[in-house]
């Protein structure tokens, strides 16, 4: 399937889904004017992605999110939440990277809620360095 | 009003305001004072989680105003929505105050959200913003119906609001958020 590559705007974060690297990214900022409109592309990316991608190919989706709204972080819950019933229900081999800077502890906070949400996909906190 | 502006401008310098914005307000708006703000911020030698929560109230607020101001003019490009917002700072705290028109509808649903978070704490306001996340967003809400609840959340105080009747089905609705 094509890649699905997004640009980054003040208000939407650059997008990134790969279908031959298996490596997905999600980067900037999150506050869309209709955060429906925004996602729900990326929302059907993602499902057919998913169900056709075979249970011994691993996938990594990377969030580096630095702010985002509320409506938006209903729309990543929506997200991890695909994920996660991918991982337990077909036992998919996917993992969430939430990367953050150390001084961003709200970020920090964001992804622990996140995480405390999933039951089965690995959901890991990922200290960024500054310069990178 | 030329006399008067100076008044005004100086007023606003002695209660601390840092930004003020009145008038119609669409996406573009949002993002150039997005800009403004976080430069601003910087400026006010404060973490970068403080500096973060002040952004996101006042995204969440400018948001609704935009969402639903009844302050609206029709225009070739769809309807203009208008409000104020007003970011300023008193000692250690920030205030982030936001005022659109509403309706009696709007009123009485906000009327009922806002009295409900009064009385919650800390635990109960992240569980209700968890589960809020896990559900299907209201009808009249553009947003998940969330924004109350991340605003309560940055709040270091009880969150004061008022509904000024301004005649025929008309509210002005003032919300201050200090953080």
């Amino acid at each position: 399937m094509e890649n699905l590559n997004i640009t980054e705007t003040k208000s939407t974060p650059k997008v990134e889904l790969n279908s031959i690297t298996n490596k997905h990214y999600f980067i900037g900022e999150s506050y869309p004017e209709n955060t429906k409109d925004f996602y729900a592309p990326i929302m059907i990316w993602l499902k057919e992605y998913l169900s056709e991608l075979p249970s011994d190919i691993e996938a990594e989706f990377n969030f580096e999110i630095i702010y985002f709204n509320s409506s938006s972080s209903k729309a990543l819950m929506d997200i991890f939440y695909l994920i996660d019933d991918y991982v337990a229900d077909e036992e998919k081999s996917l993992s969430i990277n939430w990367l953050y800077i150390e001084e961003n502890e709200a970020a920090e906070e964001y992804g622990e809620e996140f995480a405390e949400d999933m039951e089965c996909v690995p959901f890991n906190l990922v200290i960024k360095e500054e310069d990178e | 009003m030329t006399g008067e502006l100076y008044d005004i401008k100086s007023d606003m310098d002695r209660d601390g305001v840092i930004l003020s914005y009145s008038g119609p307000i669409n996406q573009d708006i949002i993002e150039g004072l997005s800009s403004v703000v976080k430069e601003k911020l910087k400026l006010e030698n404060i973490s970068m989680g403080t500096s973060l929560k002040i952004f996101a109230v006042f995204i969440e607020q400018i948001q609704n105003i935009l969402y639903y101001s009844q302050d609206s003019l029709i225009t070739e490009e769809g309807r203009l929505k208008s409000g104020i917002t007003i970011i300023g700072r008193r000692n250690d705290h920030f205030f982030v105050i936001s005022g659109n028109e509403t309706n009696q509808f709007q009123k009485e649903r906000l009327e009922g959200k806002l009295k409900k978070l009064s009385k919650m704490s800390r635990d109960e306001l992240k569980e209700a913003y968890k589960s809020a996340r896990r559900v299907e967003s209201d009808e009249f809400s553009s947003g998940a119906g969330l924004g109350f609840l991340e605003m309560a959340r940055k709040s270091s105080q009880p969150i004061e609001y008022e509904f000024r009747d301004i005649g025929e089905d008309r509210f002005f609705f003032s919300l201050n958020i200090i953080i």
